[in-house]
């Protein structure tokens, strides 16, 4: 035993390796995760332990390092250093533990990451997921394997390296120790985690969050379903049954909120989605009572009819519809991913139809599919990772979390920037600007004034000096002109609201 | 009018073949094969898009029409030519006269190779990478080896030769010299649906090399191909307007419409562009091509291209309907050729084809047609 005198915190640095092609899978998709989370994997350290993250303390042992390559040749390294700090709850550790201020044998035991400091740890195993907002640098073994994984990154849609540090340092990649001792570790068996769902709540929260600028409501769904608070708040029930599907809340069983649950199930698991919505709607089994088979069967023929025969336009049809779930299938049919429904409006159309449609295809699109403009918003992605991987240790009952650090800033929605009433005059009146959403009111003294037509509008000329004008925005024009506004210069518009703080 | 480009695909959409692809070095040869839709053409672009940069690539491709598909797709300056008109151009620099030619356009190979071979060459550093590499004959790679080019990329699929000079996969293999490993075969198809893939896998004609794979099956499909059979007193009215709502549906989709002659262009143009009917978007550009004409059609937007089947190769729309199949015509009872024209145009399309006939014709490609309904859905639309 060893006395516990010389505390080494401060210089631990923890790492773990895989190949250039996990590391791209693990980005576009945000979380780090057992091989089953990833749509398309390569053998690395992650397959060892399943639903297990093993972190290397000071360098990667090089058996791990050739294991992150050895599945096909052409591979390429790469080690991930993580920052553990906003990391919280109980993790397993290969070292030796303290007992009554004593370092013990080495071992496999638990403890709180908090304890840490007090530990002598080789290697920590956390559970998965970790957010990629935990990845502190990405480090390559040359300036040559860096470069090229920048420029590879370029020809994906969903690779943005924004908030991501890629750094070298060779000596990190040079053989060393094994890590043997890892085969044989026995760690307790983790629930299996529904990867299709937590990365569906991460596209829908990317989702909510660009469409959160149509309006107070929207903006107001966002942060409940954000901050898991009581879904009460949603007064809209179609809206309040997706957010419920993602609390697990069963408490309201009404034949409506099967038809929202059975559905949702659909589109977060299903492969090709459009068929089986069909398929579910057309299975009388899923319904118990008589009037929601028959609705189901309704729902199913004019899907159907929509897809192959085109009697009416899209518009009609929407007129047509006699549900929100109507309009919602008839619009997952008829665009096929966020970005396309970013483009799409029809005067019909209320914040509240635009709401439930952006719900549900960050549903069906997922957080991989998210459009890269969108992640590359200023601390979204981050946000929305560690916001993923909280969601899906809550849903096993684990009890990591991630707390606020520097790195997880909760990113503002145009409707919380909009709160400055200056900042929404600004918004109003950048091009294309929005018309007729301004009314000005200038109080002037008593007394008699002179209207003057001038070449540029009108003057009036009276004695004394007016109050400040007061320039309100008018919200039912300025919102509905926002609802088919591209908001992709989302960070030029944080930029100038940080700039009028 | 709404914007298309190249689609730049996510990390999830490619393959471990893909990736493999993608991983190859920059200098070498290589050859890779698949099917339609198997993502040849797009690991090709890829290829071009990630090393364009740092190195002299030409991007060589089947015809006009593909080359002006590709040029307006991918955005920031691609490289990139008709096979023929550079290897015009390059070989009448190289032996600083006209090029011999064997009849009509074709070049004379043997005799370029033979000026070549005397004039010793000097290596090139340049880069090339061929689409549809299958359409060129064998001896264009040979004169290729002689210009002192040493870095190929060749994307083929002898499934898909149109052109009477063609090459297969083993020429191509022994006349660039490439090992096992620099042969990599593409088999899962991306681009069709599973439907559109039953159907162009029915007219699949390659003894020599084995099915390519079908997207994983649906129980329920929802498009089921249709071979629909149109009156022709009401064209206009339904057929016309049916095509015009589609396309309306999304303004980015181009909607490809494949004629069997001049004579159907014609017809199809004309009414597309006289039926005026409420849409809730612009009424879609429509265009086409015929040869030797001017390139006037606009990939980059959504719309309706009307095109005869030899101009479609390498392209792909998100709706195709082959229009008046009772006007293809079978000679010499050749009716590989036929299949194989069939292969190449029905599997252009992503989402959803229309095989149209017009009602009580005689139509000679009936024999080559499935009678199997769920390959194939055979409409009559009804009489008023």
């Amino acid at each position: 035993m060893t006395n516990l005198s010389e505390p080494e915190v401060g210089q631990k640095k923890w790492f773990c390796a895989t190949n250039t092609e996990n590391m791209r899978n693990i980005i576009a998709q945000g979380l780090i995760t057992e091989p089953a989370g990833f749509t398309k994997y390569y053998t690395d350290v992650l397959e060892i332990h399943n639903g297990y993250i093993p972190l290397f303390k000071d360098a990667v042992p090089s058996d791990i390092l050739e294991k992150s390559i050895s599945e096909v040749d052409g591979l390429k390294l790469c080690i991930i250093e993580f920052s553990i700090d906003n990391i919280q709850g109980l993790v397993h550790a290969w070292g030796r533990p303290l007992s009554d201020g004593l370092l013990t044998e080495e071992q496999l035991f638990s403890f709180d990451l908090k304890q840490l400091i007090e530990q002598d740890v080789d290697t920590l195993f956390i559970p998965t997921p970790l957010p990629t907002a935990c990845i502190k640098n990405i480090i390559f073994p040359s300036k040559d394997d860096r470069n090229s994984f920048e420029k590879d990154a370029g020809i994906y849609s969903n690779v943005p390296l924004t908030d991501l540090n890629l750094k070298i340092d060779v000596k990190l990649f040079s053989k060393g120790a094994s890590a043997e001792y890892l085969q044989k570790l026995r760690l307790p068996e983790k629930a299996v985690i529904s990867y299709p769902e937590v990365y569906s709540f991460g596209g829908m929260l990317a989702a909510l969050f660009y469409f959160a600028k149509n309006g107070v409501v929207s903006n107001n769904v966002y942060h409940s379903i954000c901050d898991s608070t009581d879904m009460t708040d949603i007064v809209d029930i179609d809206i309040r049954l997706i957010a419920h599907y993602f609390q697990k809340d069963t408490s309201l069983a009404s034949e409506r909120s099967k038809m929202y649950h059975g559905l949702l199930n659909v589109i977060v698991n299903g492969k090709d989605v459009k068929e089986n919505i069909i398929e579910f709607l057309e299975n009388l089994d899923n319904f118990d009572v008589d009037k929601s088979k028959n609705r189901a069967q309704q729902l199913s023929k004019t899907l159907l009819k929509f897809e192959s025969i085109t009697e009416k336009t899209a518009s009609e049809q929407f007129h047509d519809a006699k549900t929100p779930l109507e309009k919602m299938l008839l619009m997952l049919f008829l665009r096929e991913s966020v970005e396309d429904l970013m483009e799409y409006s029809i005067d019909e159309f209320e914040e509240l139809d635009y709401l439930l449609f952006a719900m549900v295809f960050g549903v069906r699109d997922k957080f991989i599919k998210i459009p890269k403009f969108l992640r590359e918003f200023k601390n979204l992605q981050m946000y929305i990772t560690a916001k993923m991987a909280a969601y899906a240790h809550q849903s096993k009952g684990s009890n990591i979390k991630f707390s606020n650090s520097s790195e997880l800033v909760q990113p503002l929605t145009l409707v919380d920037m909009f709160e400055r009433n200056d900042f929404k005059i600004w918004f109003a009146n950048k091009q294309p600007k929005i018309n007729n959403c301004l009314k000005t009111t200038i109080k002037i003294p008593n007394g008699s004034y002179v209207l003057n037509s001038t070449g540029s509008g009108l003057e009036i000329i009276f004695d004394g000096e007016p109050r400040k004008p007061k320039t309100e925005v008018i919200d039912a024009v300025f919102y509905r002109a926002i609802w088919t506004k591209n908001c992709e210069p989302y960070n030029k518009y944080l930029a100038q609201y940080n700039k009028m703080k | 009018m709404a914007n298309r480009k190249f689609k730049l695909p996510g990390v999830e959409d490619l393959n471990k073949d893909q990736d493999k692809v993608l991983r190859l070095p920059k200098d070498g040869q290589f050859l890779i094969v698949g099917a339609p839709g198997t993502g040849k053409s797009v690991v090709a672009l890829l290829r071009m898009l990630k090393y364009k940069d740092d190195s002299d690539y030409i991007f060589l491709v089947y015809n006009k029409v593909l080359e002006a598909s590709t040029k307006q797709l991918v955005k920031g300056g691609l490289n990139s030519k008709t096979w023929m008109s550079w290897f015009y151009t390059i070989i009448r620099k190289t032996i600083n006269g006209q090029v011999p030619k064997a009849s009509g356009y074709a070049p004379d190979y043997e005799k370029i190779i033979s000026l070549l071979e005397d004039l010793e060459v000097e290596e090139m550093s340049l880069h090339i990478i061929v689409d549809e590499g299958q359409d060129m004959p064998v001896k264009f790679y040979e004169s290729l080896l002689c210009l002192g080019l040493e870095n190929f990329f060749v994307v083929a699929d002898q499934n898909q030769q149109l052109t009477k000079e063609h090459s297969n996969r083993p020429e191509i293999t022994n006349a660039l010299g490439l090992e096992t490993s620099e042969v990599i075969e593409l088999k899962q198809n991306y681009r069709n649906s599973y439907g559109i893939a039953c159907l162009s896998q029915y007219f699949y004609t390659d003894p020599s090399s084995p099915l390519p794979d079908l997207p994983s099956p649906t129980k329920k499909s929802l498009m089921t191909p249709v071979l629909y059979e149109y009156q022709e007193s009401t064209f206009n009215r339904k057929l016309i307007s049916f095509i015009l709502k589609k396309a309306d549906r999304d303004p980015k989709w181009l909607i490809g419409i494949i004629v069997p002659n001049n004579v159907v262009m014609d017809k199809y143009v004309q009414a597309l562009k006289q039926v005026d009917i409420k849409l809730d978007h612009p009424k879609p550009v429509i265009s086409t091509y015929k040869a030797n004409e001017n390139i006037t059609i606009d990939f980059s937007t959504g719309g309706i291209v009307v095109l005869n089947a030899q101009s479609v190769k390498g392209l792909e729309f998100d709706i195709v309907f082959i229009a008046d199949i009772d006007q293809f015509r079978v000679y010499n009872n050749d009716l590989d050729s036929m299949k194989k024209q069939f292969y190449v145009m029905v599997s252009r399309a992503m989402k959803q084809i229309v095989l149209l006939k017009q009602m009580d014709r005689n139509c000679s490609v009936e024999s080559i047609l499935p009678n199997d309904e769920t390959i194939l859905k055979r409409i009559k639309e009804s009489h008023d």
